[in-house]
């Protein structure tokens, strides 16, 4: 399911807040957002504090945990089967991310978006 | 039983592989066409079933191999007639 409208609130909303802190967490939310949108749900994977960072370019693509694919490569396959990233902007803003930064398939939100989302009946999930 | 389609043969794939692989390969395939999928994932028999659930593709035949009932099943998925 592909939606062209990037902050239109989804039908699934899986946030994570890891980065290379800590990379199975980092990993979860593209692993379970992939099979999702494979299963064509609506979904969006919504990264806050740390993990704003994997929704910038390269960054995630030699985070690994275990046997998993790395994080970048989810990602990708994540934004290719449909998938949307949600980056919050309250927190790309201190780490000095701008949407200039962001992969294909992410875009900087603001808590109206998520507000809009959750009101909306999102289901949610956190790693 | 209808004879498959095509066979997606996936031995050591499981959740984060597999019902991405079967969706993608699904799309290859026209609506009345049926993929079996060959998997020794434990855990398939309870996710290829509601991976077809969400996407409403119907699972027609689950074959279990009684020589390794905790592990090898053979499904059957049939491409619903209103996939894009």
């Amino acid at each position: 399911m592909t939606t062209t409208d990037m902050t239109a609130p989804p039908a699934l909303l899986i946030q994570g807040t890891h980065g290379a802190d800590d990379a199975e967490k980092a990993t979860l939310p593209f692993i379970v957002g992939n099979v999702s949108a494979t299963a064509d749900q609506d979904t969006v994977v919504f990264l806050t504090s740390e993990a704003v960072r994997l929704a910038t370019r390269g960054y995630a693509d030699d985070i690994t945990f275990a046997d998993h694919p790395p994080a970048g490569k989810v990602l990708a396959e994540f934004v290719t089967n449909g998938g949307r990233v949600w980056a919050c902007g309250a927190c790309t803003g201190p780490r000095g991310i701008t949407a200039e930064d962001l992969v294909e398939g992410a875009a900087i939100v603001t808590a109206a978006n998520l507000t809009e989302a959750l009101v909306g009946g999102a289901a949610t999930v956190a790693f | 039983m209808t004879a498959p389609t095509r066979t997606l043969d996936a031995p050591g794939l499981a959740c984060i592989d597999l019902t991405p692989l079967i969706a993608s390969t699904m799309r290859d395939l026209r609506p009345g066409d049926v993929l079996e999928v060959r998997t020794d994932d434990p855990a398939a028999r309870v996710g290829v079933p509601a991976w077809c659930r969400l996407t409403g593709n119907p699972l027609t035949d689950t074959i279990a191999d009684t020589t390794h009932p905790d592990d090898n099943t053979a499904f059957h998925i049939t491409k619903k007639e209103n996939a894009t």
